[in-house]
């Protein structure tokens, strides 16, 4: 119901950049949280997200295969996330990444004498071992110009030894070259060996090849929650609550230029006696001057937790034993603690597809980063 | 001689309740004098007093409690085996502590029928690891003859299906015999009876009972059945294990100590001390073990920018900052327990049923800003 009240209020929100949401009364009040120019603050949550764009410049132009191929797996990512069946596995690799990178081929030769194609990444491309591990690398390959079926081969790439039958239809050759990636991050060569890639034609194909490297960071980041929430450490939520949460959030991403019909843009109310609970706190990624550089999404709802831990407590207040034993003491000797504090009791994560300055298309994955159940603690 | 000696026992003990009827009458009436001082002197008192009650049974409910369980008849001592077991952290979720509820004598043996049923209603996916049926029996004349103990467990209550579960020879009678019966619970009941068969001249031991009271106790208190379980909350990895040996105490007091070094930092979110006295809160009515331990708590601020050491999440980060720019609409991250550990506790259930549980998230472990 939030969700969809929020669909109207928007498109007024342009200027607004970060905002505070509150249903009161079956209606939904929003109030803009910044007094200052979005641009500043979004330098800041620029620098908290550590992200490689200028919002200041147009991004550059990228290869339209790879950004069509990043959106689509940002999407898969996003469905994988909302419970849709996957082979565990394989798809896990990629969900639990911290960051997905894209790189395009250096140099993709013409079809050489012998027949063969050479496809050379730069060195750069290689993630270094450094504070990151490589979870996956698959090498996307997109042939131009097939008349009829084809046998395509890539050589150097330990697991496609298979030949492939590639026609017009459907032009993509994919490897999982995880192996390769990770011998090649060992090298301490200039250049990287070169990729050699055979086609079943005398034909001149056009061929474009790009890299997609999912990482992790090595210190899994700040997200240390206590032992239980571990057991989540795959960000697919198992609860259906949470789940139609996110789904009505993507809807609202998809409907957000509907025409608006009414809107209360008034201030909150600031009730001092409410109950600890996760109230509304939204970032539009657009008015902080990232729209041409972050593809998707173009916001979030971060929410944040608010409220009194006092007894008696409530079940949607989450107390946890110790805060309840914390309460009693601080009933009994006030001195010597003070009441239980109200805080995210679980945190999802949230990721961002966006094109960094070297004209890589990145999935950022950020822990942590959107509350989903508040509690006492 | 005997007679004087038993009769001065009398006097002495009718004297000494007289006194405490004494002492109670004047305490009762010193509070009837204060009752309506204080009362006019502080509402708060009374809301505390509420507050207190609803946190009270904020915790009963943890374990599934809806109210401290009532005790009727005689009061039974924990045995010392429960507390071997519960001094021994022996990792196990769940342990309790059955007396039977009907002990029928027959020709070559006696049944014993046990009601699982707890007040503590908790839906759990239990898994029974192990279940020890205890038995103190003696010989009626002094020959020393080995013979065979067999326990047989009735399938249902309806029918007399038994099946055999152990069958051993025993020589020493002269302390309890533990007769692994965990075959017995490959499926959930509220009610399990066993049949033992004794050899000739042998019989439960009655406990010798300090009152008459507790007389009806006196052959259950010789066959206890204990049931160890593992408890799987589904959606949830187990946590981290009780932290009761000494040796993980020192472990948790040092890490407490750690983040006091620097006296600048001091006011920065970290762990601090917090003993917790069950004595102090009124909850030793219920609470049997420990009668106290070390909570620890979480104290001091979260400042914008947030310094490296304290924890914070990506979430906490952001909220930081916009509470540097908004303090008056986005509260600041609260220091909070980010990692925490269970407690066991010890507690009597309805029936005298002696129960040990863990208490999840009782001890902090580490903490950090959210």
């Amino acid at each position: 119901m939030r969700i969809f009240l929020l669909l109207f209020l928007v498109p007024y929100l342009h200027s607004k950049g970060i905002y505070l949401i509150e249903d009161r009364d079956g209606q939904t009040y929003t109030q803009p949280l910044t007094g200052q120019s979005p641009q500043k603050i979004g330098e800041q949550i620029r620098e908290l997200f550590n992200i490689d764009i200028n919002p200041s410049e147009p991004p550059v132009k990228t290869n339209p295969y790879v950004s069509t191929y990043m959106k689509s797996l940002y999407k898969q990512l996003d469905s994988y996330e909302h419970g849709e069946n996957h082979d565990e596995d394989e798809v896990n690799a990629w969900l639990s990444a911290d960051r997905i990178v894209s790189h395009m081929a250096q140099e993709v030769s013409q079809r050489l004498d012998d027949g063969s194609y050479r496809i050379r990444f730069a060195k750069e491309h290689v993630p270094s071992k450094e504070g990151q591990s490589i979870l996956r690398a698959q090498l996307r390959v997109h042939i131009q110009g097939i008349v009829s079926p084809i046998f395509f081969y890539i050589e150097d790439t330990n697991l496609a030894s298979d030949t492939v039958l590639v026609s017009s239809k459907d032009p993509t050759v994919v490897s999982d070259v995880t192996t390769m990636v990770d011998r090649w991050s060992h090298l301490q060569l200039s250049t990287l060996p070169i990729i050699t890639a055979r086609a079943s034609t005398e034909n001149k194909l056009n061929i474009e090849a790009f890299l997609v490297i999912a990482l992790k960071d090595e210190e899994a980041g700040p997200p240390k929650r206590r032992s239980r929430r571990a057991a989540t450490a795959s960000p697919i939520s198992s609860s259906p609550m949470r789940q139609k949460t996110k789904r009505s959030e993507s809807a609202y991403f998809e409907k957000r230029n509907h025409p608006p019909s009414k809107s209360d843009i008034t201030h909150l109310s600031a009730d001092a006696n409410a109950l600890c609970q996760r109230k509304g706190l939204y970032v539009d990624f657009d008015t902080l001057g990232w729209k041409q550089w972050v593809i998707a999404p173009e916001g979030f709802s971060a929410y944040y937790c608010s409220g009194a831990c006092s007894a008696p407590f409530h079940k949607t207040m989450n107390a946890t034993s110790h805060a309840i034993v914390q309460s009693t003491i601080h009933l009994v000797r006030p001195n010597s603690t003070s009441p239980a504090k109200c805080a995210p009791s679980h945190l999802t994560s949230m990721k961002i597809l966006f094109v960094d300055q070297k004209k890589n298309v990145q999935i950022k994955r950020y822990r942590d980063m959107v509350v989903d159940e508040c509690g006492c603690h | 001689m005997n007679d004087s000696v038993r009769t001065n026992t009398t006097i002495s003990s009718t004297k000494s309740l007289v006194l405490r009827f004494q002492l109670s009458a004047i305490l009762h009436l010193l509070l009837l004098s204060f009752t309506p001082f204080s009362m006019s002197v502080t509402a708060e008192q009374h809301m505390n007093r509420a507050e207190s009650h609803s946190l009270r049974r904020g915790m009963l409910r943890k374990l599934g409690l809806e109210h401290v369980p009532v005790q009727t008849g005689p009061s039974i001592d924990v045995p010392q085996h429960m507390w071997d077991i519960y001094d021994d952290d022996n990792d196990v979720d769940w342990v309790r502590h059955y007396y039977p509820k009907e002990i029928v004598e027959e020709n070559d043996g006696f049944i014993l029928a046990y009601n699982l049923s707890l007040a503590a209603r908790n839906a759990h996916n239990e898994e029974v690891t192990k279940a020890i049926l205890k038995l103190r029996l003696r010989r009626n004349n002094k020959t020393r003859r080995s013979g065979n103990f067999t326990i047989y467990f009735y399938k249902d209550d309806m029918n007399n299906d038994r099946f055999q579960i152990e069958s051993r020879s025993v020589d020493n009678l002269t302390d309890w015999i533990d007769f692994d019966v965990t075959a017995a619970f490959s499926r959930r009941t509220d009610r399990i009876s066993f049949f033992v068969e004794l050899p000739e001249n042998v019989e439960i031991e009655e406990t010798q009972s300090t009152s008459m009271s507790s007389l009806p106790y006196a052959k259950a208190q010789s066959a206890p059945l204990i049931v160890f379980s593992d408890l799987s909350e589904p959606s949830s990895v187990r946590r981290k294990r009780s932290a009761q040996t000494g040796n993980s105490e020192r472990k948790n007091r040092k890490k407490g100590r750690k983040h006091h070094i620097n006296e600048a930092e001091s006011n920065l979110c970290r762990r601090t001390d917090l003993y917790v006295d069950f004595d102090d809160l009124g909850w030793q009515d219920w609470i049997l073990a420990p009668k106290g331990y070390d909570a620890y708590q979480c104290q001091g601020t979260c400042p914008n920018p947030m310094p490296a050491q304290l924890n914070a999440s990506n979430h906490a980060i952001i909220q930081s900052l916009l509470h540097s720019l908004k303090p008056d609409e986005v509260p600041p991250p609260c220091c909070v327990p980010t990692e925490t550990s269970p407690l066991s506790i010890l507690y009597m259930d309805v029936d005298k049923v002696i129960v040990i549980k863990e208490y999840a998230d009782m001890r902090v472990d580490s903490c950090g800003c959210r």
